[in-house]
């Protein structure tokens, strides 16, 4: 029993990470390329990292205070991307670059 | 072509020996491999010990040689004149070698006794990861006061500090102050461990990080033409965020060493943060590669700094993420979990900075201006040590999980738990495919060398720049 929750609490801590990079990386390329499609295939990526990180929040295994720590982050994660392609772009534009 | 400075030339020695030690690295790797396989491979000759050792000590001192010859590279360019105390800089090359080829003769050679205050100041301190005794650890605190100090003087004889420079400064200063916090004797286990991870983790997840975003600056302004300003204000950001997670990430170590129980707390968030800035850098990458689109005079240095970017994000990031909350990290703590963490974590985020440092040196000093560095072997090389890192990091994972699924949380952590777990097919199966995809590695390390001494030198190279020219 224990063993299978460890299992899963790694797995979905995997998983969640794994997620946010894909989230970050098919963002960026969408927004780049000017393809709303593989932004909206972002979004996939991003509902999924959410869904990775509730499965940490809803274990059961994990106290009161880990389960906010973990849905702030997940919550955090899905403007990351957003929040830093504004920052790159309005600095490669302020250079002229 | 360039005419290089003093300094240069004693980059180009830093690289070379780093790439020779990446080399021992891969060797010292591939017996400790087959030893887990066949544990009496050379028993009583070459112990799994001393071969681990030999193994990570290897690559810590390469890396920091790939490092210490980058900023030997970039310093006279960034200041516009040749380094101050280049002679002090060569005396401490030639120092830090001779060190080195001490420190692994004893290695080899002086293992066993009886263990005194003499033995830790000349044949180890018994520290795991930096076992080397103190007389070396005084010589690397040496080296590093000796690069602080070029790179002070240098900047302050240029009259010329620029943003890059003073991050650099800064970082030095803690890369040589961090390491005297392992340096001294403490006989209480716990104390002596607190200290031992300001070096361990400190140095690897705050200074180094630091470091590699100040030498892939330089490098993107110099390979991609970015301008400074970006440069500089994406290295404020990139500081502000990994010393803003990394510093009180520290905590995830010291879960277990006895240390108060409100660091589960504080290494548990903040490693949980840690993983931000790696995505936050993966964004500037695409962005990056959207701009250029992959196209520069050094495409093996812009692939590996693009591989940077990425691995730094697999290795550090989804594979430290993944065993860092202190409720899984109690089952998982020590296991090959964490050995497959730290192979890609340290390839992604360092082995890949110090290649795209020295394909980038190699495009300056061998290439001619308005041709091309590329080719096939550098292709091959880059993607059969992706490849098979990969594959051994996937082994690892099997085998990290069969430890803390079976020995760890199902048998309960005890000394039969292990042998039965050692034992699992999972753990022999996994043993055996690290060892296949260490070969592999090997085989792609030996494919990069080949490169690396032939590189813009071959006919094909010349004709291609032709063709693109």
């Amino acid at each position: 029993m224990l063993a299978d929750t460890i299992y899963k609490l790694m797995l979905y801590g995997f998983l969640m990470v794994l997620f946010a990079g894909a989230y970050a990386i098919l963002y960026a390329m969408g927004r780049f390329s000017r393809l709303p499609l593989l932004v909206k295939l972002s979004y996939l990526f991003a509902f999924l990292q959410f869904l990775s990180g509730m499965g940490l929040v809803l274990s059961g295994y994990l106290d009161l205070i880990w389960r906010g720590i973990i849905f702030f982050s997940i919550v955090a994660y899905l403007f990351i991307p957003q929040a830093m392609w504004k920052v790159v772009v309005s600095l490669h534009k302020r250079h002229g670059h | 072509m360039e005419r290089l400075y003093e300094s240069q030339k004693l980059a180009l020695w830093y690289f070379w020996t780093a790439i020779l030690l990446f080399g021992a690295q891969v060797l010292f790797g591939l017996i400790a491999a087959y030893q887990f396989i066949n544990p009496d491979f050379l028993y009583g000759v070459l112990n799994f010990m001393t071969n681990r050792m030999l193994h990570i000590n290897a690559m810590v001192v390469w890396l920091l040689m790939g490092f210490i010859g980058g900023i030997y590279w970039f310093l006279p360019v960034e200041t516009g004149r040749e380094v101050v105390g280049i002679r002090l800089g060569k005396l401490a090359y030639f120092a830090f070698v001779g060190a080195v080829v001490i420190v692994v003769l004893v290695y080899l050679l002086k293992q066993f006794g009886s263990g005194e205050m003499l033995t830790l100041w000349f044949i180890t301190e018994g520290r795991e990861y930096i076992e080397a005794p103190r007389w070396a650890d005084i010589g690397i605190v040496a080296v590093a006061l000796t690069v602080a100090y070029n790179v002070i003087a240098t900047t302050l004889a240029s009259k010329k500090i620029t943003g890059i420079l003073g991050v650099l400064i800064v970082d030095l200063a803690a890369l040589f102050g961090l390491y005297l916090a392992g340096m001294f004797f403490t006989p209480n286990i716990t104390v002596d461990q607190f200290w031992w991870w300001w070096v361990v983790h400190l140095w690897v997840e705050a200074t180094w990080e630091v470091l590699v975003g100040v030498l892939m600056g330089w490098l993107l302004m110099h390979l991609l033409g970015t301008p400074r300003k970006i440069i500089e204000a994406w290295l404020y950001v990139e500081v502000m965020l990994v010393f803003g997670t990394g510093i009180l990430g520290l905590g995830h170590h010291y879960y277990w060493i006895g240390t108060p129980e409100y660091w589960l707390g504080i290494g548990g968030f903040f490693s949980s943060l840690e993983p931000l800035p790696l995505v936050a850098m993966v964004v500037h990458a695409v962005y990056d590669a959207g701009v250029h689109k992959l196209q520069t005079v050094n495409r093996p240095a812009l692939f590996w700094a693009f591989a940077q970017a990425f691995g730094n994000l697999f290795g550090a990031g989804v594979w430290g993420f993944m065993h860092t909350l202190p409720q899984i990290n109690l089952y998982s703590h020590g296991t090959q979990m964490a050995a497959a963490h730290g192979h890609l974590a340290f390839f992604g985020a360092y082995v890949a900075a110090n290649l795209a440092l020295f394909y980038f040196i190699l495009g300056k000093t061998r290439v001619k201006e308005g041709y091309i560095l590329n080719g096939t072997p550098w292709r091959i090389a880059y993607v059969g040590l992706i490849i098979s890192m990969f594959g051994m990091v996937a082994a690892l994972t099997v085998a990290g999980f069969a430890q803390t699924m079976i020995e760890r949380a199902t048998l309960g952590s005890t000394w039969d738990a292990y042998i039965q777990a050692q034992m699992h097919p999972w753990m022999e199966e996994a043993f055996r495919w690290r060892m296949f995809f260490g070969l592999f590695f090997a085989l792609s390390y030996l494919i990069l060398l080949y490169d690396l001494i032939t590189a813009g030198r071959r006919v094909e190279q010349v004709k291609e720049a032709k063709v693109a020219g």
